[in-house]
């Protein structure tokens, strides 16, 4: 990230020790299940909702003193990969879709562990606003979650990210979505594949609402609550 | 860091501060919930010694409902009582009974009485309805909720005949810059400073967590010692800041001076507080040790010319930040331990007998 002012033809420049200011990072990392339970419509939906939400995301942006979202995208299915590896100005972002593969399975502990690499000390920058985690899955983990997310969890950047899940359909585990998301957090419930694109746009605002000042995450549940109509699992 | 040849052994100071309100809280009409104190105050317009500087940062969160308040009393005190200290340091012959006087004496004085301070604060303006509505809590609050709503952080340096004496208490930045531009960290790490939490004055375990630093100069040569809040620090795009920082200083005041360097500070902090940066309230005080012998180098100066700059055309924090709704910004609240080991240390009773002329010089803002 080049620092302002480095044009040296711009005389209007002050010297500021210290290598140069920028607005603070926020990394928003999606991690997205490409198994072959989520062919079809499903998929076709969830394309649509984050080729939905990013846009709300940008428009958020605009809108801060601050901050810059950066927008990394997992995908999960016999393993887990990087569909956006290098964080992107979310204003940059163009959506590719995800497709699913014959027979792929939902690794989605092995999604936990690349999230963790990215979010440890020494990748995550010491001045990076709190991050944000969107897991969106249909069904079980098929590899150990639990190991995934005890590694995503001791990160500093995993265990202080607002951690947020989405379960499209009956068949997710709640239990591994609850363990996942943040206390406090509902899991979101899609039953309808056509839910989807709300249930992202909440999320979307929730993202914002968690960073204003003087907010906390009770007002980043209530926005949930009160932007979609999904039902959290009692 | 090297021995500087020519260095004094009892330098003089020179403080230059500096505060802005951050973009984000212009945009959300919240006044600057940071602090300052100098003393004596005319440490900011000559050098002498001994001086004490204090920065503070009011939380953010909603809870801390009178954080600006609570670090207006925490610099006011830290300066008062820290000028006590310094005329006992001054004439200090051993590092341990330095560290002593800041561990035992006045890190308790300043706890207990900021604690005093905060209850007569209390006392003098009762805290309203729509206060504590606003903070979340009930109309029959708690002392430790009262207390709570006026937290914030604190970061002390005491410089006192050959002694550099530390203590700080939550995040910040605390340096010191050796006339060859290394920087040090006089104060140790606290893990627990995760840039979501911070340690407080207003946590019953408070005195726990303040973290102490000492340094002789006559053995390690300080040019120049910075105290920063937040704001300041999280503006800067690299994470290893401060090393550039100190390299950059050094050059910068071999080449243009100490008096450039004093009168481009608050340039400096209202860029970091600004939308460009990291929009949070920024504060910085500098202490400049007078006859230091900088070693800038002009190689350095041509890599700063591309590399070190930053837009002047960019509106200042305060000025015209636009009136959005939604805003970012780390929500600091001070960490709960579970425990309530209150500490009372004993009462050290304290006068401070401070002159008139030596008063600090206290920054105060209104909303």
């Amino acid at each position: 990230m080049a620092p302002y002012g480095t044009d040296p033809d711009d005389d209007t420049r002050v010297v500021l020790p210290g290598g140069g200011i920028a607005k603070r990072p926020m990394h928003f990392i999606i991690a997205a299940d490409g198994s072959y339970s989520m062919n079809g419509e499903k998929m076709q939906a969830l394309n649509f909702a984050i080729a939905t939400m990013l846009p709300q995301l940008v428009e958020w942006e605009r809108a801060q003193e601050n901050v810059r979202v950066l927008v990394r995208a997992i995908k999960f299915d016999n393993q887990a990969t990087w569909h956006i590896e290098t964080p992107t100005p979310v204003a940059d972002v163009r959506w590719t879709p995800l497709r699913c593969e014959p027979r792929a399975l939902t690794h989605m502990g092995a999604a936990m562990r690349l999230m963790a690499s990215v979010l440890t000390a020494d990748r995550l920058e010491r001045r990076a606003l709190r991050p944000t985690l969107l897991l969106v899955t249909d069904g079980i983990a098929t590899d150990d979650f639990e190991a995934g997310l005890a590694a995503l969890l001791a990160t500093p950047g995993g265990s202080m990210a607002m951690r947020i899940a989405v379960a499209i359909g009956p068949d997710a585990r709640r239990e591994q979505l609850a363990a996942f998301s943040d206390p406090g957090v509902e899991v979101l419930r899609a039953d309808r594949a056509d839910q989807i694109p709300d249930l992202l746009l909440a999320v979307s605002i929730a993202v914002g609402r968690m960073s204003e000042v003087r907010a906390d995450d009770g007002a980043l549940v209530a926005g949930l609550r009160t932007t979609t109509s999904e039902r959290p699992w009692s | 860091m090297i021995r500087s040849q020519g260095y004094p052994s009892r330098p003089a100071w020179r403080v230059a501060a500096a505060d802005a309100t951050g973009a984000v809280h212009v945009a959300k009409q919240m006044r600057y919930e940071d602090a300052w104190a100098v003393a004596p105050a005319y440490a900011l317009h000559r050098d002498g010694s001994p001086v004490v500087v204090a920065v503070a940062d009011g939380h953010g969160h909603a809870r801390h409902f009178r954080s600006a308040r609570g670090a207006e009393l925490a610099v006011a005190l830290a300066a008062r009582r820290g000028v006590v200290a310094a005329s006992d340091l001054e004439t200090a012959t051993d590092i341990g009974h330095v560290e002593l006087t800041l561990r035992n004496v006045l890190a308790p004085a300043i706890v207990d009485a900021w604690r005093e301070d905060v209850h007569h604060d209390i006392a003098e303006r009762p805290v309203t309805l729509p206060e504590l509505a606003a903070a979340g809590l009930s109309a029959a609050p708690t002392a430790e909720d009262l207390l709570y709503g006026y937290g914030t952080t604190l970061l002390v340096a005491v410089a006192a005949g050959a002694w550099l004496g530390f203590l700080q208490l939550g995040d910040g930045d605390l340096i010191v810059v050796a006339p060859d531009g290394s920087v040090g960290h006089p104060v140790p790490y606290d893990p627990r400073l995760d840039g979501l939490r911070t340690t407080s004055l207003c946590q019953p375990d408070a005195l726990e967590s303040v973290r102490f630093g000492v340094v002789d100069v006559r053995a390690q040569p300080i040019g120049a010692v910075l105290l920063a809040t937040d704001g300041f620090g999280n503006a800067h795009a690299n994470n290893d800041w401060e090393s550039t920082f100190g390299t950059d200083l050094a050059n910068l005041s071999a080449q243009r001076g100490v008096e450039w360097v004093v009168e481009h500070l608050p340039e400096w902090v209202r860029e970091c507080a600004s939308a460009n940066g990291s929009g949070d309230d920024a504060t910085a005080v500098l202490l400049m040790a007078t006859g230091t012998t900088w070693q800038g180098n002009h190689a350095d100066d041509l890599r700063m010319g591309s590399d070190v700059l930053v837009a002047a055309s960019e509106p200042p924090a305060g000025s015209s930040g636009p009136q959005h709704a939604a805003t970012s910004s780390p929500q600091h609240a001070a960490m709960t331990p579970a425990h309530h080991a209150a500490t009372t240390p004993p009462n050290h009773a304290i006068t401070p007998a401070v002159p008139p002329q030596s008063a600090p010089a206290r920054h105060r803002r209104g909303p």
